[in-house]
């Protein structure tokens, strides 16, 4: 293990903490219905403070340890921050803060019962606590605890607008899902108890010390990948993500999702053996959820469920990152472990940054219009130009295009796998070359899907009538949004300063010393810094010409004509490219995964005058249509055998407990016959 | 001398009852009684505590012949915990029952089965623990037949038919235990079976009839059919009665003879026990998965959750035993609770389908905190008693050695969380489906006895997680007591 | 209509079932007999006074209900469970009067004679009550 170091002053602050987070949620409880709001944000604020101060003390002073009395059945719980809780935690509190703030605008479009409201903003403040110590604690009980609380947080967060059925629907799949990862890691966990006697995290360590590393990891990521979403553990993200309120998808989207990968880099750190092995695995697999994520989210209509589908995808390409890492270890090849590592970290973060980003532009688009249904909408760059900037930036980011972030974390991970290409064997080389095409191909679709829905929702014209004129949001949902922003360009410029984070973080957990400021690394950084700076200088040109143009056009008449419609002369909207039909060669073309479903009634031939019809079409997800789905019919199947047993009629029951007697009876005589 | 006052004061009810005609008095003095009795399991706990055990021998005779009440740790702490759940429901029963229950006498019957209840945890031999349970199930079958509804009276009689069986069962082990031993004290039989070797072999049959005698009680697999078709028909108040102790004697009584008698052929009785607690955990989860009704699916709930007191008996070590005891103890004073705050939603929407129901939670927040508290806590969530209680459990099993059977027993409690979840959003989350009729009484009933009841025990449930060090010690202490059947021995024939 | 034999037989076969039950019940301490079987044979009397005078009648020469007959005994019963409490011996132990009575001479009476009493009262208040209410019930009268 690492070398801890006590600090006194951490555990003061977590004490302040625990203070905080106590008088917090009581005020929360008392005060009035307008303070809620604004008191949550407070402690979140305050809370996000004090643990950023823990954070940034394990990150410097290579982790902190400190103990906190958990009663005579746990014993102490060990709390350790080492740099990677750390870096977790400051991702976690970034987005809380941002969430929260968001949070606050968003819901003031909702009128729902006090009740709801404060359940609302207490478990909010809860969530943030939970994730901190799922990232804080490492003894087993005590993280499967925390880790509970926040599954559960965060599933009665996701069920706030209760009148709606699909909403609780999404609810019970989302719990449900996350049962069946607690139900991994217990498993797991128990397994590392019975070998070597300890709840600690250190028996982990010593057990894969010990025994065979491969079947313990796959269990640890079956649960923790569950949390994260790769692919055929993804299904509750679809459903969950858009049955969120706006700011709570995009926490969900930018950090609880990111537990997961949280909780397998804590087991890689453990690791000791079969690296390459798993680190295969881990590679195809990712490579195969980036594929089936943006594949899902290219051909969706809702806008939310898109983005979930799309954070399927970066989950993809953080998996991706991993396992390139999980192959250097195994090489021992350090560079390798930087590019992996570091991009898959670092693309956490960025990932948590624009996805929340995305998840509350989207948030404003649907607060504003009421609806998800993006063919329904079209033209709102006129009527919200700040979220369209907004959703465009995000959206850039998201497709790696610099200067934004995105690109700096990809940009590392694809140098991972070319550098992996001609330094490993060939086995390896020929996964990593798979590897680089799918990833292009990743990242090709996820352009393409993110020009389908900033095209079809903010440019050309509206589709329907909706209910209101929608208008831009209020000042405190767009302040956080640019905050995003802001972050989001320090990474992409001062790519060096954070990439020292990393090497830091990588030095101190994962056994591998990496001189920091070594020019091996540094290279990356330089690189991307200057291509950072050029295409800011690209970006700014643009905008130059832009006000220069507008400024010498300021005092001139100016005619605006309706769009050239070929000759055409009363273009209506429906006339539109619609994002379905933008995206209708791409499932066509991929029509093996992507399952459509279409509603519609066929046209008889013999009728004359045929009443007016609806066509509608949906896309399946290809993993629930032919897994989940079966599977759950046949459960409950299974689970309606017992209702046979309970039939109601008392001869049965009689009769089922003569049989018993008579099992009981030829055995006690079968019994002492042996004796 | 205190032990006989824990029988005399519920049968000094049923005389005042008896004799009185006013139905305020009766009432108040229902819940005067009650507290008196919680006063005096106290009071015995105070006792145990110093003494580890105590006895009275009435009449003044001597042991195997006379009849002769003990108290040992675990008999107190089911004491306690009874008196606890039968105050508390009997303080919930005066704003709940209807008044011509209560003047029926509602409160008689339930000091009835409260005296019967009392009397098996102190019963030293076991005809007396026969009579106890017959008076147990007179009182109850009063209680669930009461207002003759058709529904209530189906479930009354499979009630009253499965648990005459029961009796047979039990009755006829205790004939052929006499038969064979010539006493039926339990010190002393067990002293008999310890001392003659092989004789074991020729009781089975009777330990047979008596262990099935006992799972039909407890509502063990594959004997719990009567609970679910009848514990959803009476009023709420009864069936948050019948939860909390009527079961439980069952369980208690099966622990007490497999530490006295049957650990004798470990071999034997071990698997048996186990499967018994395996299938009830097993099967009662997955029914509960695929009822609609609030208090079936608590009812399944029971069942299974029985099962887990049932394999920490049968992992007969001394943290088994001693989860065991915390569990059953848990499970009484939540289980009751859950069934508590149903009855509230009851009176509220004279229903309890879940398809049905809707917007609890905004009627009153404070009934969903309390029914969040007991459901969760069956669920195992921390950091309530029933987290504390599983966690027991699945240890006690990891060491000893039944690694399949803890993950059975998580595996489990997932399914519980799932279910306790769905009642939450079905009931008190989700809006009323807008093709059901919104009830028509807009004002809330008064219900501050109701709350106050419930109250009570959601504080029970979250101090008995909080400060869950010092119940786990006693209820370790008790274990070791039960695994140490020489003490009981020596101590009842001294 | 009215037979006056019956009336007669059945006013004295109550007597008679009344003095015998006394009897068994004084006897039972030793020899067979006692409170449970004394109990049933006076109802047993009152049940076919009320089958030939009816019910109310009965219930007037009860005098309390019987309902309240049987409180008593249950009252009887626990006074004589905890009576030797206050002697210090444990509860249920029987407790004798010491010594001999003037003219009739040694007498066994004690605490169980006031237990079988108990139980007297509570069995036949049971008896009656029962089958007095199925007779209302079935309109007997």
């Amino acid at each position: 293990m690492i070398g801890f170091t006590t600090l006194e002053n951490s555990g003061f602050l977590f004490n302040i903490y625990i203070g905080i987070l106590l008088a917090g949620l009581i005020g929360i409880f008392v005060v009035s219905e307008k303070l809620k709001p604004y008191l949550s944000a407070l402690v979140v604020l305050l809370v996000s403070l004090i643990t950023s101060l823990i954070a940034i003390q394990g990150i410097n002073s290579n982790g902190l340890e400190f103990l906190i009395p958990g009663g005579s059945f746990i014993g102490d719980i060990p709390f350790r921050i080492d740099a990677l809780s750390a870096w977790f935690m400051l991702i976690i509190n970034l987005t809380m803060i941002t969430g929260v703030f968001y949070g606050i605008g968003y819901l003031r479009a909702y009128k729902p019962i006090k009740s709801i409201i404060t359940l609302h903003w207490i478990l909010l403040v809860l969530f943030q606590s939970s994730m901190l110590w799922v990232c804080m604690v490492q003894n087993s009980i005590a993280f499967l605890i925390a880790w509970e609380i926040m599954s559960l947080s965060s599933l009665f967060l996701v069920l706030f607008d209760h009148a709606d059925s699909k909403v609780i629907k999404a609810g019970i799949n989302y719990m449900v899902q996350m049962h069946l990862s607690v139900v991994f890691l217990t498993v797991a966990f128990i397994w590392v108890y019975f070998e070597t006697g300890t709840f600690d995290f250190k028996g982990i360590d010593i057990y894969f010390g010990s025994n065979a590393n491969l079947w313990l990891f796959v269990v640890f990521f079956l649960g923790f990948g569950l949390k994260a979403g790769f692919m055929g553990l993804h299904s509750w993200l679809p459903h969950a993500h858009p049955a969120a309120p706006s700011h709570v998808s995009g926490i969900m989207s930018g950090v609880i999702v990111k537990m997961g990968i949280y909780g397998i880099f804590r087991v890689i750190t453990f690791l000791k053996a079969d690296f390459i092995l798993l680190g295969e695995i881990v590679l195809t697999f990712s490579v195969l959820t980036g594929l089936f994520g943006i594949m899902n989210a290219a051909v969706q209509s809702d806008f939310k469920k898109m983005l979930a589908y799309c954070t399927i995808e970066n989950i993809g390409i953080i998996g991706i990152g991993i396992g390139v890492g999980l192959i250097g270890l195994g090489k021992d090849q350090n560079v390798l472990i930087f590019l992996g590592f570091g991009g898959a970290l670092l693309h956490v973060l960025n990932h948590s940054l624009f996805k929340s980003l995305l998840f509350y532009s989207a948030g404003s688009v649907y607060q504003q219009t009421h609806t998800r249904d993006m063919n329904q909408l079209g033209g709102l760059i006129k009527k919200m130009p700040q979220t369209a900037l907004l959703f465009l930036i995000g959206a850039l980011a998201i497709g790696g295009i610099p200067p934004f972030n995105g690109f700096i974390s990809e940009f590392l991970i694809y140098s991972g796998l070319l550098a992996g290409i001609h330094s490993v064997d060939i086995a390896q080389t020929t996964l990593m070359v798979v590897s680089v095409a799918g990833m292009s191909i990743i990242g090709g679709i996820s352009v393409f899907a993110f020009t389908k829905t900033f095209g079809t929702i903010f440019l050309g014209s509206a589709r329907t009538e909706l209910h209101q004129e929608p208008r831009e949001v209020s000042k405190i949902m767009l302040f956080p949004q640019y905050l995003i922003v802001l972050v989001m360009l320090s990474v992409a410029f001062f790519s060096g300063y954070f990439l020292n984070v990393i090497l830091t973080i990588l030095n101190g957990s994962f056994h591998v010393s990496m001189e920091v400021g070594n020019v091996d690394y540094l290279r990356y950084s330089s690189v991307l810094q200057h291509i950072s700076l050029y295409s800011f200088l690209f970006l700014a040109g643009i905008g130059l010409i832009y006000f220069i143009r507008k400024s010498i056009t300021k005092n001139r008449e100016s005619t605006y004509q309706s769009t050239w419609g070929c000759g055409y002369v009363a273009p209506t909207s429906r006339m539109q490219y619609t994002g379905k039909s933008f995206t209708k060669p791409l499932s066509k073309l991929f029509n093996f995964v992507l399952i459509e479903k279409k509603n519609f009634n066929e046209l008889k031939s013999n009728e004359i005058f045929p009443v007016s019809r609806k066509y509608s079409s949906s896309y399946l997800d290809f993993w629930e249509h032919w897994l989940i789905n079966p599977a759950t019919k046949y459960l409950d199947l299974f689970i309606d055998l017992f209702k046979f047993i309970q039939n109601g009629r008392i001869q049965a029951y009689v009769l089922y407990g003569i049989i018993f007697i008579l099992i009981v009876f030829i055995g006690t005589v079968f019994h002492s016959s042996l004796q | 001398m205190i032990l006989p006052a824990l029988l005399l004061i519920p049968f000094l009810y049923i005389i005042l009852a008896i004799l009185i005609k006013s139905k305020k008095v009766k009432t108040w003095l229902s819940f005067a009684f009650s507290l008196i009795n919680l006063g005096f399991a106290i009071w015995v706990m105070a006792q145990v505590f110093e003494a580890g055990m105590i006895k009275t021998q009435m009449g003044s005779w001597p042991a195997p012949f006379g009849i002769t009440l003990v108290a040992d740790r675990f008999s107190a702490f089911m004491l306690l915990v009874s008196a606890l759940v039968f105050a508390v429901v009997t303080l919930y029963s005066i704003q709940s029952v209807d008044t011509a229950r209560i003047k029926n006498g509602y409160f008689l019957f339930a000091h009835g089965i409260l005296m019967g209840v009392n009397g098996s945890f102190l019963a030293g031999d076991l005809f007396n623990l026969y009579v106890w349970f017959e008076v147990m199930l007179m009182g109850s079958f009063i209680l669930i037949s009461f207002g003759g509804e058709r529904a209530q009276l189906e479930g009354a009689i499979k009630y009253l038919i499965l648990n005459l069986i029961s009796s047979f069962f039990f009755v006829a082990g205790i004939g052929i235990l006499y038969g064979k031993m010539g006493t039926l004290n339990m010190a002393d039989l067990s002293q008999k079976i310890a001392q003659s070797g092989d004789v074991l072999s020729q009781l089975s049959p009777a330990m047979v009839l008596i262990v099935v005698g006992f799972a039909i009680k407890g509502a063990l697999f594959p004997f719990f059919f009567w609970l679910p078709a009848s514990y959803h028909t009476p009023p709420p108040a009864v069936t948050a009665l019948f939860a909390g102790l009527l079961t439980k004697v069952g369980i208690y009584s099966l622990i007490r003879i497999y530490t006295l008698f049957l650990y004798h052929s470990t071999s034997f009785w071990n698997p048996v026990v186990l499967w018994i607690g395996i299938l009830s955990m097993v099967i009662g989860v997955f029914s509960a998965s695929s009822q609609y009704d609030f208090r079936k699916i608590l009812s399944f709930h029971i069942i299974s959750q029985l099962g887990y007191v049932v394999i920490g008996l049968a992992f007969y070590t001394v943290a088994g035993l001693a989860a065991a005891i915390f569990f059953l103890g848990h499970n009484m004073i939540s289980k009751t609770n859950a069934f508590l705050v149903a009855g509230w939603v009851h009176r509220e929407r004279q229903t309890l389908n879940l398809k049905v129901l809707g917007d609890m939670f905004k009627k009153n927040t404070l009934w969903g905190v309390l029914f969040f508290i007991s459901a969760f806590s069956l669920a195992g969530l921390p950091p309530l008693s029933g987290f504390i209680g599983k966690y027991l459990v699945i240890k006690a099993g990891i060491e000893s050695g039944h690694i399949n059977v803890a993950l059975v027993a998580l595996f489990v409690g997932f399914f519980t969380l799932f279910s306790m979840v769905k009642i939450w959003i079905e009931v008190f989350w989700k809006n009323t489906p807008p093709e059901v009729e919104a009830p028509v009484n807009t004002k809330p009933l008064p219900h501050g006895l109701m709350i106050s009841a419930s109250i009570i025990l959601a504080l029970a449930i979250v101090g008995m997680g909080v400060f869950a060090g010092p119940v786990v010690n006693f209820c370790e202490m008790a274990a070791s007591d039960l695994l140490n059947t020489e003490l009981y021995i020596n101590f009842v024939l001294k | 209509m009215r037979n006056i034999i019956l009336e007669k037989i059945v006013k004295l076969f109550l007597n008679v079932m009344l003095i015998f039950s006394v009897y068994l019940l004084f006897r039972g301490h030793n020899n067979p007999g006692g409170g449970f079987i004394a109990g049933i044979i006076a109802a047993t009397g009152f049940i076919f006074y009320a089958i030939i005078f009816g019910t109310e009648s009965v219930k007037k020469m009860i005098g309390l209900s019987s309902r309240k007959w049987m409180g008593l005994g249950l009252l009887v019963v626990l006074i004589t469970a905890i009576l030797p409490v206050f002697f210090s011996k444990a509860v249920l132990t029987s407790l004798w009067v010491p010594g001999d009575f003037p003219l009739l001479g040694a007498l066994h009476i004690g605490t169980p004679l006031l237990f079988d009493s108990g139980v007297f009262l509570v069995v036949s208040g049971m008896i009656l009550t029962i089958v007095i209410s199925i007779m209302e019930v079935l309109e007997w009268n």
